[in-house]
C-alpha cells in the first residue's frame, strides 16, 4: 500500500462525489467513463467505502448514502463534499502546459483552443502571459510513422545510427512516436536488430511504408527515450564539477557523495559509449573514477577524434 | 489501502463539517480510524494523513479554537476549494483529456488528476500512437509555478551563487522548463532566464503579490534571453562524413553545403552563437564531423577533447 495509490484513489473519490451531487442519479456507465473506472467493481468498491464513512457518531444518520441502483449511482448525505477541490500547482501546470503544447501541435483543433482559453481566463488569468509550453517542431516522417503505427504497417527506412554514425537499411514495426528532452523518437520492433528499439526520428533519412501489416510482438510497452537501468546495465562512477552537475538531473544516476564542489555519481547505461561521449564532451568538468569499459571507450573515442584533427 | 482511504475521508468530512477549529486531541478521540494505542503511533499516522491531504490540494491550517487563543486547532481554509467553474463543454473536456493523455511518457501526467477535479471527461482512446514528455514530474516546477502565479519572490542556487528573483514567467521548450524574471538589485526590465533543472534549493521567499510583472513581459522573451540564442552570429566551417552530411545539414538551421567530395563527404558552413554549445553539438557525432574553421573554435574543441576546459 503506497501513499501515492491512496492519494490517487482519494483524488478520484473526492472528484466524483461533487460531480454526482451536481448531476444527481447519473448512469453507472457515465460515471465510469468520466472518472476513468475501468471496471464496474472498482466504482462499486469506492461507493461501498463512502457508505461507511461520514461524521462522528457514525450512526445511520451520520454516514453517507452511496450505492448503485437500477444501473444508476445514488449518493446522499454528503453535502460537505459538494465542492470540488482546487487544483494543486503541479496539477494546474500539468493541465495548462498539456493543453498549450497540444494546441500548438494540432493547430486545427478549435475545441482544444477554446478549452485552454477558458481555463486560462477563468482559473489562471496570469497564464496568458506567464506560462507557455511547446513541443519540438515536427520532423519529417513523423506523421507517416504515427499513421503506420496506428494501422500496424511495416516500414522500411534508412537510418543514421547514433553510435556508429553509419546509415543502414532496416524494416521496422512502429508502435509509437513520442517526444522527450527535445527530440522525437520512434519506438518500434526492429527486424534487423531482432528486438524493440528506439530511433531518433530526425535521423531517419528515408522512409517507405510497406503494404504489409504486422502483429505486435508481445512484451513490455515500448520503451521511452528515458533509459531505465536493468540487469544488463553497465555502471561507471563519475566525479562532476559544478559546471557538470546537470548530468545528475539528465541521466539516471545514484548520488554517491556531494561535497567540496564535486558531485560523485554512479552512472547506469546500456552502452559504454554513452558515458564515454559524455566524458569527452565535458572536457575538464568531469572525470571517470571507476568503470573499465567506459575508460576504454573514452580513450578510444578521444583518440579517434584527435586523429581526425591530425593530433595525437 | 481501504482503511487509510476511509480514515482520510472521515477526517476530511469532520474538518469540513465543523464550524470551528478542531484540535488533534478531538480528532484522535472522535474520528473513526484513529483508535491508536500510543501517542506516537497517532502522531505518525496523523502526520502522514496531513501530507496525503496536502498532496491532494487540501492544506490544513492552525487557528485558535477560541478568542483567548489558549488552544489551537485545525481548519480546512475555504481556498482549498475551487470556486469558479470554467464551464467546459463536453467537447472541450474531451479535447483536453486527449492532450493530457498525450503528455504521458516519463511518468503519470499530473494533468489527469486535474481533469478529474474539473469533472472528468468522456473520451474514447487513452493511448494513441503518439506521446510527449513535458518533464512534469519535478517538485521544483510546483515551487516555480507558485512563485510566478502568486507573484512571490524565489530564492535558489544557480551556477554556484544564491539568487533572489522576481519570477515573471515559465516556459517549456525542447524538453526543458525555463523560468525568467529580474534578480533583486537589478532593474525590473533586466530579465534573465534560468533552466529549471539547474536551479537548486528552490524556495519561496516572501509573501504573495510582492511585485508587478512588467506589462511588456511575454513568455516568448524567455528563450530569447538565453546566452546561446543571443550575441553575435558567427560562422563555422565543418567537414562531414558521407553518411552524416545530410543530417548535419538538416539539424543546423541555416547550414549550407559549400563543397561536396567524391566520396560523398561534404563541407558545410553553419551559423552559431555560442562556442561551447556548438562544440557540444559537433561532438554529438563523435569523429564523423570535423571543425575546419575558425581556428579558435577548432582549437577549443581539441582542448576540450584533451580534457581541458
Amino acid at each position: 500500500m503506497s501513499s501515492e495509490s491512496t492519494r490517487r484513489r482519494l483524488n478520484r473519490i473526492l472528484a466524483m462525489v461533487p460531480w454526482v451531487i451536481a448531476n444527481p442519479y447519473p448512469r453507472v456507465s457515465e460515471v465510469m467513463e468520466r472518472f476513468g473506472y475501468r471496471k464496474r467493481r472498482e466504482l462499486a468498491r469506492d461507493l461501498s467505502l463512502l457508505f461507511v464513512c461520514g461524521l462522528p457518531g457514525y450512526g445511520p444518520d451520520d454516514l453517507m448514502v452511496a450505492f448503485i441502483e437500477d444501473d444508476r449511482v445514488v449518493l446522499d448525505m454528503a453535502d460537505y463534499f459538494s465542492r470540488p477541490l482546487r487544483l494543486t500547482p503541479l496539477e494546474a501546470i500539468g493541465l495548462l502546459s498539456a493543453g498549450k503544447a497540444a494546441a500548438g501541435f494540432y493547430p486545427e483543433n478549435p475545441a482544444l483552443d477554446k478549452a485552454v482559453q477558458k481555463l486560462t481566463s477563468e482559473l489562471f488569468p496570469e497564464a496568458a502571459e506567464a506560462l507557455d509550453a511547446e513541443l519540438p517542431p515536427e520532423p519529417e516522417h513523423l506523421d507517416t510513422l504515427r499513421r503506420a503505427a496506428a494501422d500496424r504497417k511495416t516500414a522500411r527506412m534508412t537510418y543514421l545510427s547514433m553510435g556508429a554514425n553509419r546509415i543502414s537499411t532496416r524494416e521496422v514495426e512502429p508502435s509509437m512516436v513520442h517526444t522527450s528532452l527535445g527530440w522525437w523518437y520512434l519506438s518500434a520492433y526492429c527486424r534487423l536488430a531482432g528486438g524493440r528499439r528506439t530511433f531518433r526520428v530526425d535521423r531517419i533519412r528515408s522512409l517507405t511504408v510497406l503494404d504489409e501489416t504486422f502483429t505486435p510482438h508481445p512484451g513490455p510497452d515500448p520503451p521511452t527515450a528515458e533509459f531505465t537501468p536493468s540487469a544488463d546495465s553497465i555502471y561507471a562512477v563519475l566525479a562532476l564539477d559544478d559546471g557538470a552537475r546537470w548530468v545528475a538531473e539528465y541521466y539516471p544516476v545514484d548520488i554517491i557523495s556531494d561535497e567540496a564542489g564535486e558531485l560523485v555519481v554512479r552512472f547506469a547505461m546500456s552502452d559504454p559509449r554513452v558515458a564515454a561521449r559524455l566524458l569527452v564532451r565535458l572536457g575538464g568538468q568531469a572525470r571517470l573514477v571507476d568503470g573499465e569499459e567506459v575508460a576504454e571507450e573514452t580513450d578510444r573515442l578521444r583518440r579517434a577524434i584527435l586523429a581526425r584533427y591530425g593530433e595525437t | 489501502m481501504s482503511a487509510s482511504v476511509e480514515r482520510l475521508i472521515n477526517l476530511l468530512a469532520f474538518l469540513v463539517d465543523s464550524d470551528r477549529p478542531v484540535t488533534a486531541r478531538q480528532i484522535r478521540q472522535t474520528v473513526f480510524g484513529y483508535g491508536q494505542p500510543s501517542d506516537q503511533a497517532f502522531r505518525r499516522m496523523f502526520e502522514r494523513d496531513k501530507d496525503t491531504l496536502r498532496r491532494l490540494g487540501v492544506r490544513l491550517e492552525m487557528r485558535a479554537t477560541d478568542v483567548w487563543e489558549v488552544e489551537k486547532g485545525y481548519v480546512v481554509p475555504d481556498e482549498t476549494y475551487r470556486t469558479i467553474d470554467p464551464k467546459l463543454t463536453e467537447e472541450e473536456r474531451t479535447a483536453l483529456a486527449l492532450a493530457v493523455h498525450m503528455m504521458r511518457t516519463g511518468g503519470r501526467p499530473p494533468g489527469s488528476d486535474a481533469l478529474l477535479k474539473l469533472g472528468g471527461a468522456r473520451f474514447v482512446e487513452a493511448a494513441g500512437p503518439i506521446g510527449a514528455d513535458l518533464a512534469l514530474e519535478s517538485e521544483r516546477l510546483s515551487v516555480v509555478f507558485q512563485a510566478v502565479f502568486e507573484r512571490r519572490r524565489l530564492r535558489f542556487m544557480y551556477r554556484g551563487r544564491e539568487r533572489t528573483l522576481e519570477p515573471y514567467g515559465m516556459r517549456h521548450q525542447r524538453g526543458r522548463w525555463y523560468f525568467a524574471g529580474a534578480e533583486m538589485g537589478h532593474p525590473a526590465d533586466d530579465t534573465r532566464t534560468y533552466r529549471l533543472d539547474r536551479a537548486e534549493d528552490l524556495e519561496l521567499a516572501g509573501p504573495a503579490e510582492a511585485f508587478e510583472r512588467p506589462r511588456e513581459f511575454s513568455t516568448r522573451d524567455i528563450l530569447s534571453s538565453l546566452p546561446w540564442e543571443t550575441g553575435p552570429e558567427m560562422a563555422a566551417r565543418v567537414r562531414c562524413e558521407a553518411d552524416v552530411a545530410w543530417w548535419v545539414e538538416s539539424r543546423f538551421p541555416g547550414a549550407e553545403t559549400v563543397e561536396r567530395g567524391a566520396d560523398g563527404s561534404a563541407v558545410l558552413e553553419i551559423p552559431y552563437f555560442s562556442e561551447a554549445t556548438f562544440i557540444n553539438q559537433i561532438l554529438a557525432s563523435d569523429d564523423a564531423v570535423e571543425i575546419l574553421a575558425p581556428p579558435d573554435l577548432r582549437e577549443a574543441l581539441i582542448r576540450r577533447v584533451r580534457g581541458g576546459a
